[in-house]
């Protein structure tokens, strides 16, 4: 199962950072973004087959993001995994922001990387 | 004193006698006030321009009798002020008329001083009291307006501080939280890479980074879950759920953590138990509370883990332990928040002092009532009795 391509979105370059490092280790291929603008140009140079998406970031957040991957046929079905610090935010979610259909797992932070891991070959193997 | 001076209004269609009658207040006291009039028309122009203190009226007057300025006088809600009727007949019946329509007092005609004296005296101490008591019932009245208005003004900060407060807890959180990421991923990272490589020493300092990372995030689970618990009681997502089952399912998880310490775990599950509303998650989180405890503080023997039907409709779920025990003194002190932290003897490593004041909070959102029983030295039962129709 290596080759595949995963998209870490995250305003905090240490988390991406390590995560980005967690994932190689592991023979993902990663791709990075800082935010949901740059995170959408990241996805038109290259498809990944599953997102990490932190929900709460500065201007466009994951919410926005999620919502513009939403409107795109190509880009409609990829799975993600939320990361959130908030509970709030969390229970957005949660509560159905979501739409039906999208294979997604949310984690609160901090994460146990192992269960990254896990829910990440869950959703890339369903 | 700067006193009021007192009003007098006579109404008398016998100039006469109302000369006289002037005379004889003006008399009495030198700051009254006296005003006449001789007929019905007079006496309503006169209560139009000032109220008096009190009236003296004549039944007979030339227009309508006083009778008929009694009753309207008392219809449009004069009701404090004295009037005393003055009758030159001395009729029974005219008097008690008179007191059904609001007369105070009567003075027969012909008159004698002393007894007008006596009685308009009386009259005007009477509305003095009855004044006095009405401003300060206003006075109060004022008061607690004031007091409403000012309640209602802490109330409005109190509710912005409640805002703040949860603004900034939810600000801490993702502060602490991210950091804690990083540091957790990172660990790992290193792991993952010198797999091998590592020396035993490195090893275990790793692993201790690595618990107290753990306990760091725990520990602000806690506290934010407390915070959350306490502020707003409600959100539980209360659905039908089988007790025994769920029970079953934390008890497995705790397998391996006893296996570890060679207690044993016993399940004896109540057979007649209904589905009923509860908030799953949350009961499991007391559950491993409790069972977290029964491990830590125990060194031998076994966990009973009961179902039971209760008094009415409710079940109760305990968790036995044949471990340290608590002191009898501690065990009211147990669901209070930190309580480790206050207890030294109690406290052992690990924890954050708010598992079971939380467990309560949960246990209450269920209606439901939580406790703890123990002989020191011979170990504890913690248990927790929910109502079988909760939700509804």
């Amino acid at each position: 199962m290596t080759g595949k391509r995963i998209l870490v979105v995250d305003d905090e370059a240490d988390i991406v950072e390590t995560t980005k490092a967690i994932l190689q280790q592991n023979q993902y291929e990663v791709t990075t973004a800082s935010g949901g603008e740059e995170a959408l140009g990241k996805i038109k140079q290259s498809m990944p087959d599953l997102i990490i998406l932190d929900i709460l970031m500065p201007r466009k957040d994951g919410l926005w993001f999620l919502q513009k991957i939403r409107e795109e046929k190509t880009t409609f079905s990829v799975p993600i995994i939320f990361l959130t610090a908030l509970q709030k935010k969390e229970e957005q979610v949660r509560g159905g922001f979501v739409p039906d259909g999208v294979r997604h797992r949310i984690f609160a932070k901090p994460f146990e990387p192992d269960e990254l891991l896990e829910a990440i070959r869950e959703l890339l193997n369903p | 004193m700067a006193r009021n001076r007192c009003k007098i209004l006579i109404i008398e269609d016998d100039p006469g006698f109302r000369e006289l009658l002037t005379g004889i207040l003006n008399q009495m006291d030198e700051n009254f006030e006296v005003r006449c009039g001789g007929s019905y028309r007079e006496a309503r122009e006169a209560i139009q321009k000032e109220l008096p203190d009190l009236i003296l009226l004549d039944i007979y007057l030339p227009d309508k009798d006083g009778f008929y300025f009694l009753e309207e006088f008392r219809k449009n809600g004069h009701e404090d002020i004295p009037v005393v009727l003055v009758s030159a007949s001395g009729n029974e019946k005219d008097k008690l008329r008179g007191l059904e329509l609001g007369a105070m007092d009567f003075i027969n005609k012909p008159i004698a001083i002393e007894d007008i004296r006596a009685r308009v005296a009386f009259q005007l101490r009477l509305k003095k009291i009855t004044d006095d008591q009405k401003w300060a019932c206003q006075k109060t009245n004022e008061g607690i307006k004031l007091l409403y208005k000012e309640l209602e003004k802490k109330n409005k900060k109190l509710e912005q501080l409640d805002q703040l407060k949860d603004e900034f807890v939810s600000m801490v959180s993702h502060e602490l939280r991210t950091p804690l990421t990083a540091i957790k991923s990172s660990l790992s990272v290193v792991y993952g890479d010198t797999e091998g490589r590592l020396s035993a020493d490195q090893k275990r300092f790793l692993e201790i980074s690595r618990k107290n990372i753990d306990r760091l995030a725990r520990l602000i689970n806690d506290v934010l879950d407390y915070e959350k618990l306490k502020s707003k009681p409600v959100g539980f997502k209360m659905a039908e759920n089988d007790l025994n089952a769920l029970i079953g399912e934390t008890v497995r998880d705790f397998e391996p953590i006893a296996a570890n310490k060679n207690l044993r775990l016993e399940t004896e599950f109540e057979a007649d138990l209904p589905k009923f509303a509860l908030d799953r998650d949350k009961i499991m989180q007391v559950l491993t509370n409790f069972l977290n405890n029964a491990v830590k503080f125990s060194e031998k023997g076994k966990i009973r883990i009961k179902t039971a039907r209760w008094d009415g409709d409710t079940v109760r779920v305990s968790v036995e332990d044949e471990g340290v025990g608590i002191e009898e003194e501690n065990l009211p002190k147990l669901f209070q928040t930190f309580s480790q932290i206050t207890n030294q003897g109690f406290r052992k490593p690990g924890g954050t002092g708010l598992g079971l004041a939380i467990s309560k909070s949960i246990v209450e959102g269920h209606r439901g009532r939580i406790g703890a029983e123990s002989v020191y030295g011979k170990g504890s039962t913690f248990y927790f009795i929910l109502p079988l129709r909760v939700g509804k």
